[in-house]
């Protein structure tokens, strides 16, 4: 039998909430929000990085949760899809997604939710081609990425305008 | 699949971590961004005893300017070389490169130094380092030394680094005025590893003939490749004289394999485009100053 294992302690925020938990120093960021905090909205895909489903927000930026240990994330801000709605009521860039038909199964839908997130908290006025290379590393299988792609030029544009319609 | 187990840990001086590679040597694997070697470790093909984070080492933060030498440290991210200016105008080639390198959320955490001690093939930043004649700091408990990017490379993944080292800082150095760069590749969809990617860099005097013009290529080897151009074709392209005459010699020395992605002719015929439109480029800046 090997050492005993190695448990490490991890101080992080999720969406607003202060969370601290002990946890193997293997374990990735991406099984820690789901398996240690519950919050099963952040999905994986293939587990090494090629997808994208995983992407969650660290201290402003997207990063693959697979690819980050969470060790390595102690003491960061994190944002995950639960973070987006507010009760019931979804956020531009996820009605957006529903008034585009921008899903079909939904598996991919966190990851792209959260990557196009960091994107408008950065450029709340890109382009298309800003826009198909910002999420060129998340992959669907079932939309074809157009709807996407509309869903989140229309986000920026209600984000930038209120009330107008799109 | 998930990481095996290992154990970890967080030094935070420099001192620290040679002392835990000179304990663990070749059971130990450093992890900066991790954006190449989570994959690895995922996928099991890496199952180190100690994974050495040396994310909580501040003295291999950012980057610095100092006797006509760009020092970069080991926790520089890949994400600094599109949105820092002054580094970006310090380093074209590499900003130019940069927008390739994987995708926003990957670049994010990737280190520049990572990247290049990752030595795959076909990335962007190991064929930037040799095009700028990059020295790599490498360092042990006994002591530093440096090895030119070309002499880095060793085979796929594999470089002259030991066990018992590792890269603090690559240093860069920094161009005259009459110097440009260009970086060009070919790839199956954006952000994917190049087929073909090419970096240049070319000198001229003030009569803007050309002193020194450098090719890196990607993709096409188990290691990325550098050739300085002989004073022939140096020479020849000052006079004028078509570029792509020089990229087709070049092209004609390389033995890429072929794939799924690409047959080897058609990497080679690739190449010599590539070289051609880089080299062309990077005169063109130079003599723009």
């Amino acid at each position: 039998m090997g050492a005993p294992k190695q448990i490490l302690h991890v101080d992080l925020v999720v969406n607003g909430t202060a969370y601290s938990r002990d946890v193997e120093a293997r374990r990735t960021l991406a099984d820690f929000l789901r398996d240690d905090l519950n919050l099963t909205g952040t999905h994986l895909g293939c587990e090494h990085g090629a997808c994208g489903a995983c992407t969650v927000i660290v201290d402003g930026q997207p990063n693959r949760a697979c690819l980050v240990l969470a060790v390595q994330a102690d003491g960061s801000e994190i944002q995950t899809v639960e973070g987006l709605a507010a009760g019931e009521q979804l956020n531009p860039v996820q009605e957006a997604f529903k008034k585009h038909h921008a899903l079909q199964c939904g598996f991919c839908t966190p990851g792209f939710l959260m990557a196009a997130s960091a994107l408008l908290q950065t450029n709340s006025d890109p382009t298309e081609l800003e826009v198909r290379e910002y999420l060129s590393g998340n992959i669907c299988r079932c939309t074809g990425y157009q709807f996407i792609i509309d869903a989140v030029l229309s986000a920026a544009h209600k984000m930038r305008e209120p009330g107008t319609s799109d | 699949m998930k990481p095996p187990p290992f154990e970890y840990a967080a030094p935070e001086t420099i001192e620290e971590i040679s002392a835990l590679l000179a304990e663990y040597g070749d059971e130990a694997r450093i992890i900066a961004g991790g954006q190449s070697l989570m994959p690895l470790l995922a996928l099991r093909v890496v199952r180190p005893t100690v994974l050495i984070d040396i994310g909580r080492v501040s003295a291999l933060d950012g980057w610095r300017q100092e006797n006509g030498i760009l020092r970069v440290g080991a926790n520089l991210r890949q994400q600094d070389l599109l949105e820092d200016e002054d580094l970006k105008s310090a380093l074209p080639l590499c900003a130019e490169a940069a927008p390739q390198i994987g995708h926003p959320a990957t670049r994010s955490r990737g280190t520049i130094i990572g990247s290049i001690c990752h030595a795959d093939p076909a990335a962007e930043l190991p064929v930037c380092a040799l095009a700028l004649g990059a020295l790599m700091t490498v360092r042990s408990a006994d002591g530093e030394r440096q090895i030119a990017a070309a002499d880095f490379f060793d085979g796929a993944l594999s470089t002259a680094v030991s066990d018992e080292e590792f890269v603090p800082e690559v240093h860069i150095p920094l161009p005259d005025v009459l110097t440009g760069f260009a970086f060009c590749e070919l790839s199956r969809r954006h952000g994917d590893f190049a087929l073909v990617g090419v970096g240049c860099s070319a000198s001229l005097d003030t009569d803007k003939r050309i002193v020194t013009a450098r090719v890196g290529i990607g993709g096409v080897d188990d290691t990325p490749l550098c050739f300085d151009l002989d004073s022939a074709a140096k020479e020849q392209i000052s006079d004028g004289q078509s570029v792509g005459d020089v990229a087709e010699s070049i092209a004609s020395q390389l033995d890429p394999g072929t794939d799924l992605h690409a047959t080897s002719d058609y990497r080679r015929a690739m190449a010599a485009l590539l070289i051609d439109r880089a080299l062309q480029t990077a005169v063109s800046r130079a003599s723009e100053g």
